[in-house]
This record gives structure tokens, sequence and C-alpha cells, in this order.
């Protein structure tokens, strides 16, 4: 008989603290058939150019080879010492800082030190190849001017690994070539898994988050829906521009979200341009399992989800807009700040309730979180009051763990 | 405002009234066209302009602290400011005062952590009603924050 599967409406909270799931998600998904982000490419654009990064802990280095954009482990096979240091750079070829071994830029061993030693002393044995040593090379991607790399060779490219609707909405938030104008990292006390599913949470977005409701920004009431691809594991929620719709929804529920008696002294900060000339103002698109792209009026972002062990995870919040932004749009961006990263109005919270869901799991006598609002299934739906979204994540992440 | 009689005594009260979480005497350090940023060293190598805050009037910094106390949901905690002594950048007409810092971040029931280190850099308006900061720009060391920045630095 097989196993059963496992259930998509109840997760227990030891998902989230044992450290051989973690290892298992180190090898199997992790390095397993699945994209992450690795840059931009407007970050590299002449041969040579280089940027580091990290895919789950794992330094990865990202490299215009010729025209061919080349990512590799950045760790010698010598020894294993890192082998570009700074975020990016410029080079002619990796060369490593430990005992001087160099590789060029598609990753092959070019030259030992001291290959056949000094004075016929020393020196490696005579079959030793140099032809026989590369670095690790990951699968790259270029879209849309965002460069994604994964370990599987044979994975499918990003449009049928995404799915139509994901692949439409990444290229409505990538009209041009990105350029990046701002970095943050925030180190989050929690299993990564509890921050993927908070990305995928649609229903606490407008109520823990206060001040988007409070602003109307952001309420279950305004037009929107959820996209969830056929995998499960990456899905678009998105909310249009405020109508002048019933809220009275909000207001029978006495959410503490709603505070009515508060109000902005000076409100540039929320001020929307609809620049992508749809009326969404909000659009949170994950790419599983470690990407996210958002849209928070005019704020522009790829979070990348780094798991730092078991019980933490660090956000890198990749702020980006587009060469031809004119400076009103700019000057949006750069405003909205205050409602994204770790000091944002919005996002701040989920740094916090992610670790106070965290505190709880370690002693849960074999209890389960519940994910039911909205059924049993993982399918698209004009309703946000739903958990549909975290479902397929969890659907798509057994797919990817039973492997 | 009697009582600030420089810029290095506003330098000082503005740290101790976060200290205290006294938002009311933070806000009395900085004047109404005031601007406010924390960003960090590598946006700021990198010439990138969206770092963690941004303020561009006295009436933005209010709308922070009505956030963080009313609508903000984050475990309390308070800040331990440690200032080193500031000097004047010779390299401006408005000159800048320049004061580096470490905030430690208490939260009960927790390790007391080294928060952020970094400096500010103050530019303030000479009035016969006191010395208040018009502009002020925090540009911190790391780029990492712990779980989250909700009060203001």
């Amino acid at each position: 008989m097989k196993d059963a599967l496992p259930s998509l409406t109840e997760i227990p909270y030891s998902a989230y603290t044992e450290q051989e799931t973690f290892d298992r998600e180190m090898e199997t998904l992790f390095q397993g058939p699945v994209w992450h982000f690795l840059g931009l490419a407007s970050s590299i654009q002449k041969a040579g150019d280089f940027i580091t990064n990290e895919i789950a802990g794992i330094p990865v280095v990202t490299v215009r080879s010729g025209v061919e954009y080349k990512a590799f482990v950045n760790r010698c096979v010598h020894r294993g010492s890192l082998l570009c240091l700074e975020q990016k750079g410029k080079i002619d070829q990796f060369s490593c800082v430990y005992h001087g071994w160099t590789y060029d830029l598609n990753g092959n061993l070019t030259g030992v030190a001291f290959e056949r030693g000094i004075k016929g002393n020393g020196g490696m044995p005579k079959d030793f190849n140099k032809s026989d040593y590369t670095l690790r090379e990951l699968k790259v991607e270029v879209f849309c001017g965002v460069i994604f790399g994964s370990f599987d060779k044979k994975i499918a490219p990003i449009e049928s690994y995404a799915g139509l609707e994901i692949t439409q909405g990444m290229s409505r938030v990538l009209p041009k070539t990105p350029i990046l104008i701002g970095r943050t990292s925030q180190l989050i006390h929690s299993n990564w898994k509890v921050y993927v599913e908070n990305n995928h949470d649609s229903y606490h977005a407008s109520i823990l988050h206060s001040f988007f409701t409070t602003f109307k920004l952001n309420r279950l009431t305004q037009a929107g829906g959820i996209v969830i691809n056929e995998a499960g594991g990456s899905h678009i929620s998105f909310s249009k521009r405020k109508q002048e719709t019933d809220d009275h929804a909000y207001d029978s529920e006495k959410l503490r979200s709603n505070h009515e008696e508060f109000g902005l002294k000076d409100p540039g900060a929320l001020a929307f341009i609809d620049e992508f000339d749809d009326q969404i103002s909000l659009q949170i698109l994950t790419l599983f399992p470690l990407i996210v792209f958002h849209q928070i009026s005019n704020s522009l972002c790829i979070r990348q989800i780094i798991p730092r062990g078991v019980k933490q995870v660090e956000i890198v919040w990749w702020y980006y807009g587009f060469e031809d932004d004119t400076d009103t749009l700019r000057s949006a961006r750069l405003m909205q700040i205050n409602l994204v990263g770790p000091a944002g109005y919005i996002s701040m919270e989920d740094g916090a309730v992610g670790e106070f869901v965290q505190r709880n799991a370690y002693y849960s006598e074999g209890a389960s979180g519940i994910i039911k609002m909205g059924g049993d299934d993982y399918k698209s739906s004009p309703s946000r009051v739903t958990e549909a979204a975290i479902r397929g994540f969890w659907k798509q992440y057994h797919d990817h763990m039973r492997c | 405002m009697d009582t600030l009689t420089g810029p290095a005594e506003v330098i000082q009260t503005s740290a101790i009234a976060l200290d205290k979480l006294d938002y009311d005497a933070w806000l009395a350090c900085f004047t109404e066209e005031c601007s406010y940023e924390i960003t960090t060293h590598q946006n700021e190598v990198n010439h990138w302009p969206c770092g963690l805050m941004h303020a561009f009037s006295k009436n933005q910094l209010r709308d922070r602290i009505a956030s963080i106390t009313t609508v903000n949901i984050y475990e309390p905690h308070r800040y331990r400011h440690i200032l080193s002594q500031s000097h004047q950048s010779k390299d401006s007409l408005n000159s800048i005062w320049i004061t580096g810092f470490s905030v430690y971040r208490i939260t009960l029931g927790k390790p007391t952590i080294l928060f952020v280190t970094g400096e500010y850099r103050d530019q303030f308006k000479f009035e016969h009603s006191g010395v208040t900061i018009l502009s002020r720009q925090i540009v911190l060391d790391n780029d990492q924050i712990d779980t989250l920045l909700a009060i203001p630095l």
C-alpha cells in the first residue's frame, strides 16, 4: 500500500522545527528542479562582469562570459574556498586566493600554481588532468531582465515551470529591463516555510497589516483574486485600486485593523500611479519556492528568500525600477519604501508574526496548523478570503520532497 | 526648545528621547520642513536611492510615530543609543554634523542585541527660538535588520 498523501489542510508544526527535514530540503528541494533568483541582467552588462549571491546559503557567482550568462557555485574545486569575494566586479578569469588555481569564465580549470613543482620536486601527479575539473555549473535563464538559476540541468524553462498566468504576472511587472534602485535585508526568526506561507496567505494581508486596511490600500472587499498555477506552488494575489465598494464587511467584523479614527497628516507615501494602466495596485507573485515579486502601489521588488537553518530566514529585498522612470514615478518608488521592507508600515509585521508562529512550533504536542479557509483545494479564485495558495505551496512542496 | 542650545545638544536630546520612547520630545528636535532618511552603506556606495525609511516633512515623521504607536503590530521594545562625539564636515556650505552611533535593542524576555551601528549626518536650522534638525541622513553600516525597524533611529 502506498503512503497516504500528506494533508494540505493540516500542517504539523514539526515541519518548521526538524533539522532532518531541513537537510532534505537542502538536498532534494533547493538543489532539485526549481528556479532561484540570481540577480538582474542589468548588473552584469559587459563580458567579465560578475555578481555574487546565495541560493539557500550556497554561494553562487554569476558572470557574463562573452554574451552568455553563466552561473557557478562560488567554490574552488581544489579546497573549497570562495572564488569571488566581492558582491560585484569584473574579472577575466576566476582566481582562487587560497592556492592560486584559475578558471576561465566558462568554469574550466586553466591553471594550478606550481602544477609541475619546483625544480622537479613536488607538483601534481603526472596523471592529473586539468580538463577533468570544472566549477559546478548551474543552468541559467534570463527572463524579462531577471537572471534565474537552477541546479537541475533538465529543469523546464521558466515559462512552462511557472505556467502561462504566472508568466504573464511576471511580465506585467517587468515590461522593460529592470535596474536596481535599492537593496535591504531582513532576518526573521522563523523557518523559511513560515515566511513563504505568509506570502501565499491572502487571508491575513488586510487583517494583520492594519496600515493597509486603515488607509483602504487593500481590503478583501476590493476587486481582486488569486491565481494558482497547475503545480500549486506559484501564485498571484492581486487587488485593484480601491473603488467605492462596500466596507460594511470590515465594520461588522470589528477588526483591530480597521482604525477609522487614524488619518495620515501627509499622505504622500500613498500616492499610486497606475503605471501598468490596469488599475491593479497590489500584486504579490510567488515563484516556487523562494522568490516573491511584489508590486505594492509603485514599489517594485524581488524578495529573495534565503533559508538560514531550521529557525531563521533572511529576506533580501531587491528594489527595482526602470531606466526611463519619470521623476514623479521614481519619487513614488522612493516614498513607498515606507510601506515595504523591514521598516515598512505594511511589511514589518511579517517579520514579527513569523517569529510568533515559530516560538510555538517547538512544543506543539503533535498539533497542526489549520489551512481550511476556502476549502481543501488549491484552485484559482476570485475571492482572497481563502488559503488555497498556501495549500498549493504544500502540494508542490510534497511533490518535490517525495521525489 | 529653550534648553537646546546647540547642535550637539539636539543630537543628544533626539537619541535620549527615543530611548525613553518619548516621541513628542523626539519630534520637537525637528523643524517642520525637515527631511529624514535611513539608508545603508551598501545603498550609498551603489547610488541606490531606496533605503529603509524616508520622510520629507515633519508631518511624515508624525505619521510614522502615529502608525507605530496606534496601528502596527510588533513586540514591544526600546533602544539604547550610544553616541560618539559629533564633528562637522568641512566640505559643505551648510555644515553637516556627523555623529557615530550604536543602538542596542531591548526586548522583554530576550537578550539585548546590538541592533545597528552607523552615523547621523545632520544639518540644522538656527533660529532665535532654538536649533532644530533640518535634515537627518542616517547611514547604517550593515544592511541586515533583525526582525523589523519600527521605531526610528
